[in-house]
């Protein structure tokens, strides 16, 4: 059939160069090997249950006046794996932030199992996150300690943050969500009728695959097709291949979540919107934002279709902070983490914010 | 009606003497009978018995109707309006099997429409010895009639999204073909069927119907695990093993005494006495004991962590 600017040799051409990008691919895929995640070198400095505190080893020697004497801790999210956070030599934000300076920490919550299906989230905020703060803290001989909270791990931060303000020096949050109910917030849609104490109560923990597929029903054309269809145009570039292969491990490498801690989460925090709203209570202690009185740096991406950036933009107006900036990355939610611009902007911002804080207060 | 007793005793005798038979056959066949051929023995008789029932039964109501044709006998009847069931009043009990296979058939068509089937079973309380277990399966049964009609209802819904994005497709195509940019081959139009796709998809995804849809298949689909898990408890039980029931009843325990032992050590760490420390731990004092992973947590090689230590490099 011929159609207005189709062009049948055209068309057998780029049918016969498909098929050998095909063939050629597989040949590359079967010669990938294992891929090796992780590139800065770090030890175990605590541990409790499944988490473990790790803090990196310096990769400068800067002058001390160059160097940010607060530690920072990173707080991932329990959704997907902190490695994240530095994935490969050339995407690596705590590689960045080494280079700048800093003293990082990060936290690992492990894979829960169903031993943990009845953690909550006064577990993490007034359990773990406290004692991964304290240890910090002693270690460094610093009384306060700066906290960058990544996601969900920024959720929790903020509710840590209103509950012990006089701990922390600076919060930095980054793609988190603060206000769940906006209309651009689709999974908080989607889980308006899901009866989620009955999903906590029949999968126990709920498993990472479904969360999975929950996100890439979010974009299901472009998740589950158009990707795989477009690497084929870079599969002879070994180096192309390995960073989609180490993505795509990251994307499904994903940690079943405690039960109880989800219910909780998805009940509290986005079906109630308890957080934004100031009614979230935990052990009897009500997690009141405008407590965050600390300076705070907010960090969202533009183009972020999990969690929007009408989900972390209200925190200005929510949080007690007198001194609050943000940046609006142009970008996505995990383009904040890998991308070319990424790597030049978001450790350099991070590390400028905190040094012009870091004599006073 | 002497005829008729005679019968109906004749017929009762028949129906003891079988039963009597047939446990003499019962015991004879022995515990070496293999299980498939004992059942099918027995199910052959009882049909034989159904038969035997059935034709007494005819000649039960072959004597009534004998007996309506009698006018003393059927006037009462008529007038105090007291049918048999399936009977119109004043029908002749001769009838009573015509009206009986109408109601039969009646409720075999019912059953056989869509979920039909699963409708009638949930309308019949289950009974005996076992009434415990058939309405876990049922319960089972009717969860995965309930899902698989979601399913349905949601693969429709999406079956509706291609089409309507082959529709778009097909509209911007031949916009392009007006224009100074055709689509000219097979990528860039699968990039815009992409395109299309989500477009449609995301008007659709965003929808309170579709919102709906997929929270309903969602609970739906917890049911039909939730009774699943149920039968599968009972059976464990029967030989005495696990469940996730009695596994999640431990790790609540679990829970809570490490809570009690965390407010302990708070409260002794705070100088109060054991019998004051709360059950719930208290906010985080400035000392809620961290261990290291190491022998010196600040320098030194710490401890292997439990778990992630050959995950992370």
């Amino acid at each position: 059939m011929t159609q207005p600017g189709f062009d049948s040799a055209r068309l057998t051409r780029e049918i016969k160069e498909f098929s050998e990008r095909i063939a050629r691919g597989m040949t590359a895929l079967s010669q990938t090997g294992e891929i090796r995640i992780g590139s800065a070198e770090k030890e175990a400095v605590y541990t409790e249950d499944k988490l473990v505190l790790y803090r990196y080893r310096p990769i400068t020697e800067l002058p001390e006046k160059q160097q940010v004497r607060t530690p920072l801790l990173i707080c991932y999210a329990l959704v997907n794996r902190p490695y994240m956070m530095d994935l490969q030599p050339d995407r690596s934000l705590i590689r960045g932030l080494l280079q700048r300076g800093l003293d990082v920490y990060l936290i690992d919550w492990g894979y829960p199992d169903g031993a943990d299906r009845y953690l909550g989230i006064d577990d993490y905020v007034m359990g773990y996150l406290p004692h991964c703060i304290e240890h910090v803290s002693r270690a460094s001989g610093s009384p306060q300690v700066n906290l960058l909270g990544v996601c969900q791990g920024g959720t929790l931060s903020l509710c840590y943050a209103a509950l012990f303000p006089q701990r922390l020096k600076n919060l930095i949050t980054m793609v988190t969500p603060v206000d769940f109910r906006t209309p651009e917030n689709l999974l908080t849609k989607w889980t308006e009728h899901v009866d989620l104490d009955a999903l906590a109560a029949t999968t126990g923990n709920v498993p990472g695959e479904l969360l999975n597929a929950l996100f890439l029903g979010l974009m299901p054309f472009r998740l589950t097709s158009q990707k795989y269809v477009d690497l084929l145009d870079h599969i002879d570039d070994p180096r192309v291949l390995e960073n989609f292969l180490r993505m795509e491990k990251w994307i499904f490498d994903s940690p079943d979540q405690p039960g109880e801690m989800f219910r909780q989460f998805m009940t509290w925090m986005v079906k109630e919107n308890r957080l934004a709203g100031g009614t979230l209570e935990l052990r009897g202690r009500r997690v009141d934002l405008r407590n965050v009185a600390m300076p705070l740096f907010n960090i969202y991406a533009t183009q972020d279709h999990l969690v929007p950036p009408s989900a972390s933009m209200p925190l200005q107006k929510l949080a007690g902070s007198r001194d609050y900036d943000s940046y609006a990355f142009p970008g996505g939610h995990i383009g904040i983490y890998v991308s070319g611009s990424a790597q030049r902007e978001v450790p350099s911002r991070i590390a400028a914010w905190l040094k012009a804080r870091d004599g006073k207060g | 009606m002497g005829e008729s007793s005679a019968n109906d005793a004749g017929w009762a005798q028949q129906w003891i003497e079988q039963q009597q038979s047939l446990l003499d056959r019962a015991a004879q066949s022995g515990p070496g009978k293999a299980g498939f051929e004992q059942v099918n023995v027995l199910a052959s008789q009882w049909a034989e018995l159904g038969k035997s029932y059935l034709g007494g039964l005819m000649q039960l109501t072959r004597s009534m109707g004998a007996a309506a044709g009698d006018g003393e006998s059927a006037q009462p009847q008529s007038q105090s309006g007291g049918a048999a069931p399936g009977m119109a009043p004043g029908q002749p009990p001769g009838e009573m099997f015509d009206a009986w296979k109408a109601a039969w058939s009646n409720a075999m068509s019912q059953a056989a429409a869509p979920g039909g089937w699963t409708d009638l079973l949930n309308r019949t309380p289950p009974l005996g010895l076992f009434r415990e277990q058939t309405e876990a399966w049922r319960a089972v049964a009717a969860a995965r009639a309930d899902m698989e009609r979601l399913e349905q209802e949601l693969a429709a819904v999406l079956r509706r999204v291609q089409s309507e994005a082959l529709v778009l497709l097909a509209e911007r195509v031949k916009a392009r073909a007006g224009s100074d940019d055709p689509v000219q081959g097979f990528r860039e139009l699968y990039d815009l069927w992409v395109e299309c796709s989500e477009q449609v998809f995301s008007t659709v995804a965003h929808s309170s119907a579709y919102a709906h849809l997929q929270g309903e298949l969602g609970n739906a689909s917890m049911r039909l695990r939730a009774r699943t898990q149920k039968v599968i408890e009972q059976a464990l039980k029967q030989f005495d093993l696990p469940t996730r029931s009695e596994l999640n009843s431990l790790h609540q325990q679990v829970r809570l005494l490490k809570q009690k032992l965390a407010a302990l050590e708070e409260g002794a760490a705070a100088g109060e006495p054991a019998a004051t420390a709360k059950t719930e731990p208290a906010a985080p004092t400035t000392k809620p004991a961290p261990k290291p992973a190491g022998a010196s947590a600040k320098r030194k090689a710490p401890a292997a962590p439990r778990q992630s230590r050959k995950r992370t490099r």
